[in-house]
């Protein structure tokens, strides 16, 4: 669906590159998260295979086109949430649904359905000035979502959410997935892309660093082994944590199950690193 | 593509940021000037009346209006779907040369009854406005916000009106000036608001036809094309 291979592009009267030879690729049915910190070239990236920005070397394409050549067909097939929700201010939730979506050939979902889903039922036919932040950033979804794309571009799509709202817009975006579209979620929200993505590629200054699934990668950077965790001999004490225990060989390791039978037992923690930690591995550069 | 809702939301957009109201308000007091006027000066105030509907408000509305859509982030939604840029700036200015049709048509009505051409009048609109609103909203892409519009297109409303100004002082003006209003973008539109309210040479108004033409693709190719490719290169 998505084919990015040795892409590079500079900013007019720009020095220096902000795409260094990008490979990647996005199957049908699958998210593929592109994680990185402020200006690594995620948004370059997106912008070049929204067919918004041109001049690029490589190739970018969306369904074997070419972003360059991208036309009405091309758009059509593609739909894209920003990070910064853009709305008709005067217009109702309900007006600029349906306003965008007149721009798409062919069937439609129903906008009250999803505007249900996405507890916006109520708030459809209020000015869009009048929304919240949250509120914006569902309309903004399920505007992406209401051409049934083939191919999904979501730019923080959790962000300003709560709880319950972000865990509906992911389990939404698997939904799509599923049902055989490509999403390309660009984030700085690591437990989201560990959540919803089934490939991650982090990008820094340019070049993609790593690229495979949360779990792979996890188990590649992180440490095979546990901890165990026990309570503070004094209350409201920091827990207390045991040294290290290999997994290999772990049930018959005498001082790990020595460890077990001692009181205060809290729980075992496994070593996995997270993308947080892997990302400063690769990077030694915090998320920004 | 049906354009039906986007000429609907585009109709709502233009009441709601109170550009229709503006329309209604001005037409009131253009109606109230001319009657307060002797018969002879609202006969020569008339085509001129008429035809700023187009050429001006179609300029700052459509102006205005694509300022509006920078300030709201929309032409970044815009610009990934697959609705041409060009229908985007023909809505604007269809529906802008609508509401200014119908305030050129009401000010004639309250001043002349039905002794008016309409058709004459439609083209006015249709010649002086289609250039307008697309130079006003090729220049608004490049100057971004509303204060900036109104200050730096100070120069080019001061061209628009050079055909006003031969109408009104073309014994008192230089050649060079009279000349050069004869190639402006407004002035086969206002030949065409002219010939709504008074005989006027048939050639002259094909030449005026023609010209307006060669303004509004002339405006497209070498003005809006670039500023779109601009504003969507930010």
């Amino acid at each position: 669906m998505i084919e990015v291979k040795g892409l590079r592009f500079t900013y007019p009267r720009a020095k220096a590159e902000a795409v260094r030879g990008v490979d990647f690729s996005v199957a049908a049915g699958e998210v593929f998260g592109f994680l990185g910190p402020s200006g690594a070239g995620k948004s370059t990236t997106q912008r070049i295979l929204l067919g918004s920005l041109g001049g690029y070397s490589g190739r970018a394409a969306v369904s074997g086109i070419e972003a360059s050549r991208a036309d009405g067909a091309y758009r059509s097939r593609v739909g894209a949430a920003f990070e910064f929700p853009c709305f008709y201010q005067k217009l109702t939730g309900r007006e600029n649904l349906e306003l965008f979506a007149s721009f798409y050939p062919g069937p439609k979902d129903d906008p009250r359905e999803l505007l249900e889903r996405l507890g916006l039922a109520e708030a459809a036919d209020r000015r869009v000035a009048e929304y919240s932040k949250g509120m914006k950033m569902r309309l903004n979804l399920i505007r992406a979502l209401i051409h049934r794309p083939r191919v999904l571009f979501l730019d923080e799509p959790t962000s300003g959410l709560d709880p319950a709202n972000a865990r509906t817009v992911r389990d939404l975006v698997r939904e799509r997935a599923a049902a055989g579209a490509a999403v390309f979620l660009t984030t700085h929200d690591m437990a989201a892309a560990d959540a919803a993505c089934d490939r991650v590629a982090f990008l820094v200054d340019g070049r993609i660093a790593a690229c495979d699934s949360p779990a792979a990668l996890k188990r590649r950077y992180g440490k095979r082994a546990v901890v165990v965790e026990r309570e503070a001999p004094e209350r409201d004490g920091p827990s207390l944590l045991s040294p290290e225990y290999p997994l290999d060989g772990l049930a018959e390791d005498e001082a790990f199950r020595a460890e077990l039978r001692k009181p205060g037992l809290l729980g075992v923690r496994t070593l996995d690193s997270s993308l947080d930690q892997i990302f400063l591995q690769l990077t030694g550069r915090e998320l920004a | 593509m049906n354009l039906l809702p986007f000429i609907r939301n585009d109709f709502r957009l233009l009441w709601r940021h109170g550009f229709a109201i503006a329309y209604l308000v001005v037409a009131l007091v253009y109606a109230a000037v001319l009657s307060a006027f002797p018969a002879s000066w609202a006969d020569a105030a008339l085509p001129v009346l008429a035809w700023s509907d187009a050429a001006f408000f179609c300029f700052f509305f459509a102006g205005a209006s694509v300022c509006l859509d920078l300030a709201q982030g929309t032409f970044r939604a815009l610009f990934v779907s697959p609705l041409p840029p060009w229908t985007y700036f023909l809505v604007k200015t269809a529906n802008l040369s609508v509401l200014s049709f119908g305030m050129a048509a009401a000010v004639a009505l309250s001043n002349r009854g039905l002794g008016f051409r309409p058709l004459p009048l439609a083209v006015a609109v249709i010649a002086g406005g289609s250039p307008s609103a697309l130079i006003g909203a090729a220049l608004a892409l490049r100057l971004r916000t509303v204060n900036r519009f109104l200050v730096g297109t100070i120069p080019i409303f001061l061209v628009l009106s050079l055909p006003i100004l031969r109408y009104a002082a073309e014994p008192w003006i230089p050649g060079w000036l009279a000349a050069l209003s004869r190639w402006t973008p407004t002035e086969g539109s206002f030949l065409w608001a002219r010939a709504a309210f008074a005989p006027v040479p048939g050639a002259e108004l094909a030449a005026g036809a023609a010209a307006a033409l060669a303004w509004t693709a002339a405006a497209s190719a070498l003005i809006l094309g670039p500023a779109v490719r601009a504003a969507k290169g930010e």
